[in-house]
């Protein structure tokens, strides 16, 4: 039986602008295996952005449902979407996201507080290990070079342990070579823990990374390296 | 009659202060448990220690921990279960492939007293494709065994603080008489020592699996090239070659089991090599990373952990 953790079904969304429909999303049919890593690459205003948001039950379709691990997102009330969300996906931005009044264990672990869930210390500290930031869990991110505040914004995603990772162009204000380094330790981590990781970027190099390079353009899906060997399997 | 206005408003007071009370404290009641229960459901799945205080009484909490401790004995029960099958399977394997070696080592041997003897030129024919054959069959038992520990998880990667340059060293040592033959030219650009943590042992086949595909697919004449570099968080050890590259659409699977390119089907070779290797990785907390276009050769890079944690043992 095939389980696919990540599910869109004709997937739309299309927004007025006066006399236009602009349409971000044109009929996408997406499929996504547990722990696959998947890389969605595509243009500025190709779908991707928009894509990675459904998913996260960021925002809701024009038309077409959603499939997070076989349970639709559309019957959801708004509370019981942010808690799905909170608990089934970790969210990885450009922007880091960091709090900056609090150091970065705390930043780690306040997904979990606010969830009223117990902090697990020994696999948070694993995990802070893994991505070599044992001596900086007391410093504020401020003081920390912006792969290592990366590094935190990841730590942070996979310390509430979801189920699957969302990175919305993680290293786009990083330097090539800090990319590199943190998509190599965000790839690995996510395979060390089982997790699925689907990655938005316009970098064909980073993109190669991925397991499956999956290409949208005009809100369209136009290449998928997976493809062929699904019919396959 | 004051007093008895009094009264009641008292009694009034006192029990609306007893019902807030009340409250509070099945509130508190609830919290707890719900608390145990996460910590002990918690436990269960990640295999940690618990303790079930409280076993005997016959509170809310009581009841529900007895059953939970009944529900970690179970899982606790497959978990091993899963093992000794795994244990199983491996054995088998490897028994099978011990015994598969006396009839394989027999037939070559029957094929070359064979060959010895005059043949008619189509018989001569057969006999090379019988052996090719056989040569196949004997390495897909090896890569049987090696794949199944490693799948199983058995097999455990022991991570020591060792010098990587002398793990390349015996990779490529076991390559140099095949890349000679092509008159490849084999270049290592390496420090030397370039100590890291790593198992040096599954090191090496990695980078021989991905050296012994370089040559495979490499004209004659063509290059090889070894980098070995320390970055900061990782350190990249890259192996490129002049061959004939690898399509897009392939780059992700050729690290699938089995995987064989569709013109080098008469060569030896089962498909496994690259499956291993970014198992090797993987369990070493590194990864893999190919670029390559065809026609334009290709360049697989390792990528090693650089601050690792002191544990020395991991298996899958």
């Amino acid at each position: 039986m095939k389980n696919f953790i990540v599910e869109t079904k004709n997937l739309k969304k299309y927004y007025q602008m006066g006399e236009n429909t602009v349409k971000a999303l044109d009929g996408v049919d997406f499929r996504v295996k547990d722990r696959e890593f998947v890389a969605i690459i595509g243009k500025s205003g190709s779908g991707k952005s928009t894509l990675l948001h459904m998913l996260g039950g960021l925002d809701v379709p024009t038309e077409g449902e959603v499939l997070i691990d076989g349970k639709r997102l559309k019957g959801l009330k708004k509370e019981q979407l942010a808690v799905f969300r909170r608990r089934k996906i970790g969210f990885i931005f450009q922007n880091y996201n960091l709090v900056p009044d609090l150091n970065v264990y705390e930043n780690v672990i306040l997904p979990i507080e606010l969830d009223g869930r117990k902090v697990d210390t020994e696999y948070v500290n694993g995990i802070l290990e893994l991505l070599g930031l044992s001596e900086k869990k007391e410093v504020l991110p401020g003081t920390l070079s912006g792969g290592q505040q990366q590094r935190v914004a990841i730590a942070r995603a996979l310390a509430a342990k979801p189920a699957i990772l969302l990175a919305d162009e993680p290293t786009g204000n990083l330097d090539s070579a800090t990319s590199h380094d943190v998509l190599g330790l965000l790839k690995m981590a996510s395979k060390q823990f089982g997790q699925t990781l689907i990655l938005i970027t316009h970098d064909r190099d980073i993109a190669q990374l991925a397991d499956r390079i999956v290409h949208i353009e005009d809100g369209k899906i136009v290449g998928d390296t997976g493809k062929e060997r699904e019919d396959h399997a | 009659m004051d007093w008895l206005m009094e009264i009641v408003v008292i009694g009034l007071i006192a029990a609306a202060a007893g019902l807030v009370w009340k409250n509070y404290r099945t509130k508190k009641e609830a919290e707890r448990f719900a608390e145990k229960v996460e910590t002990a459901l918690d436990a269960i799945v990640t295999g940690k220690e618990w303790d079930l205080e409280e076993e005997l009484e016959d509170s809310l909490w009581g009841r529900t921990g007895t059953q939970l401790e009944k529900v970690e004995q179970v899982f606790r029960k497959k978990e091993e279960e899963s093992f000794c099958e795994k244990e199983r399977v491996k054995g088998l394997i490897s028994d099978i492939s011990h015994q598969i070696k006396t009839p394989v080592a027999n037939i070559k041997l029957y094929m070359e007293l064979l060959e010895g003897e005059n043949v008619s030129p189509d018989a001569q024919k057969f006999l090379k494709k019988i052996k090719g054959q056989t040569e196949k069959i004997d390495f897909l038992m090896q890569s049987m065994v090696k794949m199944s520990r490693l799948e199983t998880g058995i097999l455990q990667i022991h991570k020591e603080e060792k010098d990587l340059y002398e793990t390349i060293g015996r990779a490529v040592s076991a390559v140099v008489a095949e890349a000679a033959a092509k008159d490849i030219d084999l270049y290592v650009d390496c420090e030397k020592p370039m100590q890291i943590r790593h198992d040096s042992k599954w090191t090496e086949e990695a980078i021989y699996n991905i050296l012994d595909n370089a040559v495979k697919y490499t004209e004659n004449g063509g290059k090889i090239q070894i980098h070995a570099r320390r970055q900061e968080l990782f350190l990249q050890l890259s192996i490129s070659d002049t061959g004939k590259g690898i399509a897009l659409e392939r780059q992700a699977e050729i690290f699938t089991r089995f995987y064989r390119e569709p013109e080098v089907h008469e060569k030896p070779g089962v498909g496994i090599g690259l499956y291993l290797a970014r198992t090797i990785m993987e369990l070493q907390k590194g990864y893999i990373e190919v670029k390559s276009e065809p026609g334009k050769g290709a360049c697989f890079s390792l990528y090693f952990l650089v601050n690792d944690a002191q544990e020395s043992i991991t298996a899958l």
